[in-house]
């Protein structure tokens, strides 16, 4: 569904992605793991349209991303929760999920309605504003309000980042559910290896912007020597 | 001091701050929303005034004639907002180049069309009084209007789609984008709201100030100053420093003359952003 | 899509455009030449034309110098000021004041000149120690000077009453002061004389030549190239030292000076000085001439003037009736077309005639090939397999030695922190650190979040502590501003390289080596002993926005070596580098830590490896713990921060490290 050919981008003179080549399958869940600095985050903008590309190709379903704005393509069904989640602080939860609804024309409030439903917390802090919630709350505004647009594929920037780890169990279980239960495609970037083992099946390695090695998730838990190559000291 | 002196000074102040308040809303939208400072507002205003103007002449009801120059003055935002405004987002120096360049554009071609005195609109509604004092009703529209406008603008943003929207955008415009939120579309509401405002000012003040060419003039550095100070939060920001600077113009208007009373409201505001240069309403607080 | 040689064309492109001055190249002699030359043709015409038309192109020339007055502070100083009018004003009325009162006694008015000059200055001095000293931001410096031109509108326009006035000389409100005296001179014990019109017209023409120089010539002295410099890049420049502030105030307060001399010819051209000069319209007009005729340079003033004029003229019909239509409609194309201005696109288009005559090749072509070819032998080689380990490739140091300052002051030790705190609404983002650094290279590693950047910004003092202190030997540096503890000997790099773009590698350079010693012969031989020690010798007079990523960090270092600072907070200094340049700024940051101690923040194990100093890990805001390389590599626990696996057992414990979503920071 999603096919990354040779991909390069970078922020003016700085290249920071040297070719990257990645395939995920519809309603498959994958990880890109790699350390700080490795363009994780630019891989994430550059599929979403936010990083202007310098080379190689972005393929959604057979559509050639690149002449598409980055609005056009959230339309296509490609949602991003970035690092950080980027609530809107000001705006209510309630009003957070609307924003996702109201882009989209489809003025139902069915999908918001099954979303609280999925999301009891949510539920109940409806009126509560975005700032005033804690990371873990907010990680999972984030995903509600990323499933109100009804997307195919999910793109995750560290979504473990800051998040308490008594917390980390239920999003990670979220995350596993909206793919195997929407078959929404999953791909999420992360440093930790432990929460990309709780939802992703296939692991791919970042090193200075490429993808540098693929294997399954399970494997890299266990091989330390390859843990310690690509993703500690 | 009798009681109906107090009440007339009150009622004087309230005065005051209303017509601060309506000229400014328009502008603190644009700013609250965008950062964008449109230093073509006075001319906005004027236009608001003229087109009332030009309504009551072809016979129309004065209330009709109010609503429809708003209305007319925010289609005309609309147009400036795709031509111009648009490409200059973010470019603070130049959106101020750019819209003063179309005041000086629209003061003109007004003078070319309207000559340079007119005949003013009569006040349709008349006086009253407390003791002494004699009030114009008139001024009871006005603070009304302030409210009302506030309100409005309130409302619209908190309830509607479009508000949501531009509220959203104005948080984080990427996030906003990659929730399919077209943000272009959404910044031309946005100014198209604050030009429709700016001549709702312009037609409500029209009865009361001689409508002129140049009037906008007298407006946008008051307005400019009020925006500022208030900062960000369009509604909060309006009224907290529509209530500050109003108060201190009448102070000094009434103490010496109005001139006085202007340079006091610009005096007060230097120093306000002196503290608080994000405004009343910002987040940072300079010692 | 873009590829990288169109890219490369933008960047160069935009160099070249600028968006405000670069140290003027030439000299002395070529600038006084060319002022020279000005002068006589306007001589020679000035004779030939008719008094009246004299008359006209004096206040054209009075205009300039106005205009120049802009040039100087939003050009050079990049001051976005929109206040020159108002001090132009006060320049006129002040020489109206002392011209109406006492030029009949001392039977010449220059006095006068000169007393304006003086208000005006001190008057911007004021002002512009409101403004600067209270770190009003860009924007508002614009606001201020406006509501400043208009208050002094509002006042000026209410003293009507004949009660307003100085001796002889009546303000008059909004009818102005009327029957100010022209220019006379006279040489002690001689006759008074008044200029003629076309005297009038030289003198102002002589006037505006000579301070279009002096700009030149200031803008090339270190006083003026540090104005550019803090423009273009105002952290970075606080960062080697300087104290931006006063060097604003400065810059604000000669183009007043420049602003109140233009307002007293005005005053004796028209003699007659209205509040009008302190309205919307005069403001903003003096800011069209500077823009129409470019910033970047001192001909734009006197071109912009021109052009706005001949155009209004022109188009706006005889009467002049629609005159503001036709400056609205320039207004908004420069604007939107030509945000350079004219004579900076004059450049340009010299650039685009010399490609059509070039015979062989396209010239800007020569150029991006160039600049293209040296981003190409920076572009990381394929990687290697994974199985093998990489070999330790060991490249020799740098061949010459650093060249050191001869220091008058003795090298500080250590710097340490006691306690340091950051707290972010109810996140710490650095919390309770305590650590020292002395000599040699440190490091500071650890995961998302542990607070590494936050920590170099409050040693460098980007940031303050919520508590805590930060000392540097027995120096209480806690609260002090960066350009203050550069100046004690910490030099910073940060995170995104930040060098002077615009500006070449040489005058970045040596903006860093005159920082210290203030004295040009030791920052010019020292700027030749960096660019050898850096090897960018070939790119000395690249603009440095045009450099690889990977050189960009190098000159930024160079610029932090040339400080000569006993303390260097690196952040991050190989991020965006290929392996190379990692291995080579390795060598030289252990190079560096020889004579200084230096704090090095990275992700890039690789490079840590290299470095073979001491690490400290940072976990969630506190020290987690220290070793060498080996030891951390091999410490399961570390491991497992960074995996995400281990929880607790830091200093604060797990329910406090939830990174609660409500910040400090703006919504």
């Amino acid at each position: 569904m999603l096919t990354l050919s040779g991909l390069r981008a970078g922020y003016g003179a700085t290249p920071v992605l040297h070719g990257v080549d990645l395939e995920l399958a519809t309603s498959e869940c994958a990880a890109v793991l790699g350390r700080n600095g490795v363009g994780k985050t630019t891989l994430m903008r550059a599929v979403t349209g936010a990083v202007a590309t310098t080379g190689g190709s972005i393929r959604f379903d057979g559509t050639d991303l690149s002449p598409l704005k980055a609005h056009e393509r959230a339309r296509l069904g490609i949602s991003l929760v970035p690092q950080g989640r980027d609530i809107f602080p000001k705006l209510t939860v309630l009003e957070n999920l609307k924003v996702g609804t109201a882009a989209r024309r489809d003025r139902t409030s069915d999908a918001v309605d099954r979303v609280f439903e999925e999301f009891p917390m949510l539920a109940q802090r409806k009126r509560a504003r975005g700032g005033s919630l804690s990371g873990g709350q907010q990680q999972l505004l984030a995903l509600a309000r990323a499933l109100v647009t009804a997307p195919r594929l999910l793109l995750l920037d560290e979504p473990s980042e800051g998040i308490a780890p008594a917390v980390l169990d239920e999003i990670a279980e979220v995350i596993a559910s909206i793919n195997s239960n929407r078959g929404i495609a999953v791909l999420a970037v992360e440093q930790n290896l432990e929460f990309a083992a709780r939802i992703a099946q296939r692991s791919l390695i970042m090193d200075k912007g490429e993808i540098i090695a693929e294997t399954s998730t399970a494997e890299l838990r266990n091989d330390r020597a390859l843990q310690k190559r690509y993703l500690a000291l | 001091m009798s009681p109906d002196r107090i009440f007339n000074l009150g009622f004087d102040l309230a005065t005051t701050i209303s017509i601060l308040a309506l000229v400014s809303l328009g502008l603190a939208v644009i700013f609250g929303m965008r950062g964008v400072i449109n230093l073509a507002h006075g001319e906005f205003i004027m236009l608001g005034a003229f087109a009332t103007l030009s309504g009551t002449r072809n016979g129309l009801n004065i209330w009709l004639a109010m609503a429809t120059a708003a209305a007319v003055v925010g289609l005309f935002g609309i147009v400036v907002e795709r031509l111009i405004i648009r490409r200059l987002y973010g470019r603070l120096a130049d959106t101020m180049l750019a819209t003063w360049g179309l005041s000086l554009i629209m003061v003109q071609m007004v003078e070319n069309r309207y000559g340079s005195v007119t005949e003013g609109i009569p006040v349709p509604v008349g006086n009253f009084t407390v003791g002494e004092f004699s009030m114009s009703k008139y001024s009871l529209v006005l603070m009304a209007s302030a409210v009302l406008g506030v309100l409005a603008t309130y409302t619209i943003m908190r309830r509607t789609r479009y508000g949501l929207l531009a509220r959203a955008a104005t948080q984080s415009s990427t996030m906003a984008e990659g929730l399919g939120v077209n943000t272009s579309v959404v910044n031309m509401w946005t100014f198209g709201l604050g030009s429709a405002l700016a001549g709702a000012a312009g037609a409500l003040l029209a009865p009361v100030v001689g409508v002129i060419p140049t009037m906008g003039q007298t407006f946008i550095a008051r307005a400019f100053m009020a925006v500022i100070v208030g900062g960000p939060s369009f509604v909060l920001g309006t009224v907290s420093a529509s209530g500050l600077l109003g108060f201190i113009e009448n102070i000094g208007t009434n103490w010496f003359t109005p001139v006085i009373g202007q340079a006091m409201l610009l005096m007060a505001a230097i120093v306000v952003l002196r503290f608080l240069p994000q405004g009343i309403t910002g987040t940072r607080f300079r010692r | 899509m873009r590829d990288q040689r169109e890219m490369t064309r933008d960047l160069l492109s935009r160099v070249a455009a600028g968006s405000g001055a670069t140290p003027a190249a030439g000299s002395v002699r070529s600038d006084l030449g060319g002022a020279v030359l000005a002068f006589t043709a306007v001589a020679v015409l000035g004779n030939w034309v008719q008094e009246f038309t004299a008359f006209e192109w004096s206040l054209w020339a009075v205009q300039a110098i106005l205009a120049l007055s802009l040039t100087l502070v939003w050009g050079y100083g990049g001051i976005f000021s929109l206040g020159q009018a108002a001090i132009y004003g006060i320049g006129g009325y002040t020489y109206g004041f002392w011209a109406i009162n006492l030029a009949d006694n001392t039977g010449e008015s220059l006095t006068a000149v000169l007393a304006a000059v003086a208000v005006g200055a001190a008057f911007s001095a004021l002002l512009g120690y409101f403004m600067f000293y209270g770190n009003i931001t860009d924007v508002y410096v614009a606001i201020v000077t406006l509501a400043t031109s208009l208050v002094l509108f509002a006042f000026m326009n209410s003293t009507s009453g004949s009660a307003y006035r100085i001796g002889d000389a009546a303000f008059g409100g909004y009818n102005g002061m009327t029957r100010i005296p022209r220019i006379t001179w006279r040489l002690p014990g001689g006759e008074s004389h008044e200029l003629t019109r076309t005297q009038f017209l030289l003198f102002c023409v002589a006037a505006g030549l000579l301070i279009a120089v002096g700009i030149r010539v200031l803008a090339r002295r270190p006083f003026g190239r540090i104005a550019v410099a803090l423009q273009h890049n105002e952290l970075r420049t606080g960062l080697l030292g300087y104290d931006v502030r006063w060097h604003k105030l400065a810059v604000f307060t000669i183009g007043g000076a420049i602003a109140a001399f233009a307002g007293a010819l005005f005053a004796a051209w028209g003699r007659f000085m209205s509040p009008t000069v302190f309205s919307l319209a005069p403001a903003a007009l003096v800011v069209i001439w500077v823009l129409v005729g470019g910033r970047n340079s001192v001909a734009g003033a006197f071109v912009g003037v021109l052009v706005v004029k001949g155009f209004s003229s022109w188009f706006g019909g005889a009467s002049g009736d629609n005159e503001p239509i036709v400056l609205g409609v320039i207004l908004i194309l420069i604007v939107l077309a030509l945000p350079g201005g004219i004579v900076t696109n004059i450049f340009k288009l010299k650039h685009w005639a010399l490609n059509l005559i070039s015979p062989s090749r396209d010239r800007l072509d020569a150029e991006v090939e160039l600049a293209t070819q040296q981003a190409a032998v920076y572009r990381p080689e394929p990687v290697v397999s994974q199985t093998e380990p990489r070999s330790d490739i060991n490249l020799s140091t740098p061949e010459s030695a650093i060249p050191t300052l001869k220091s008058a002051q003795p090298r500080a030790r250590l710097i340490a922190t006691a306690g340091l705190t950051k707290r972010f609404g109810g996140l710490a983002a650095v919390d309770a650190v305590t650590l020292e650094f002395p000599r040699g290279v440190s490091c500071l590693i650890g995961p998302n979040g542990a607070g590494k950047s936050t920590l170099l910004d409050l040693l460098s003092g980007r940031q303050n502590p919520t508590a805590g202190t930060v000392t540097l030997d027995s120096q209480d540096l806690t609260n002090r501003k960066p350009f203050l503890r550069a100046r004690s000997g910490v030099g910073t790099k940060l995170q995104v390289a930040s060098v002077y773009e615009s500006l070449t590698v040489r005058e970045n350079l040596w903006l860093a080596c005159y920082a210290m010693p203030r004295d040009t012969q030791q920052a010019d031989q020292r700027v030749e002993g960096l660019l050898d020690w850096l090897d960018l010798c070939e790119e000395a007079e690249q603009a440095a926005g045009t450099l690889s990523h990977g050189k960009k960090q190098w000159l930024e270092i160079g610029m932090v070596v040339a400080t000569d600072p006993s303390i260097m907070l690196l952040d991050e200094p190989t991020a965006g580098m290929t392996r190379t340049e990692t291995q080579r700024t390795a060598a030289l940051v252990r190079q560096l830590g020889e004579n200084a101690s230096v704090v090095v923040v990275e992700h890039d194990m690789d490079f840590v490896r290299q470095l073979d100093a001491p690490i400290t890990v940072l976990h969630m805001g506190s020290m987690f713990t220290q070793g060498t390389f080996d030891e951390l590599a091999n410490n399961d626990r570390v491991i497992d921060i960074y995996l995400g696996s281990h929880h607790g057992n830091s200093v604060s414990d797990a329910s406090s490290a939830d990174a609660g979503g409500s910040s400090d920071a703006d919504a």
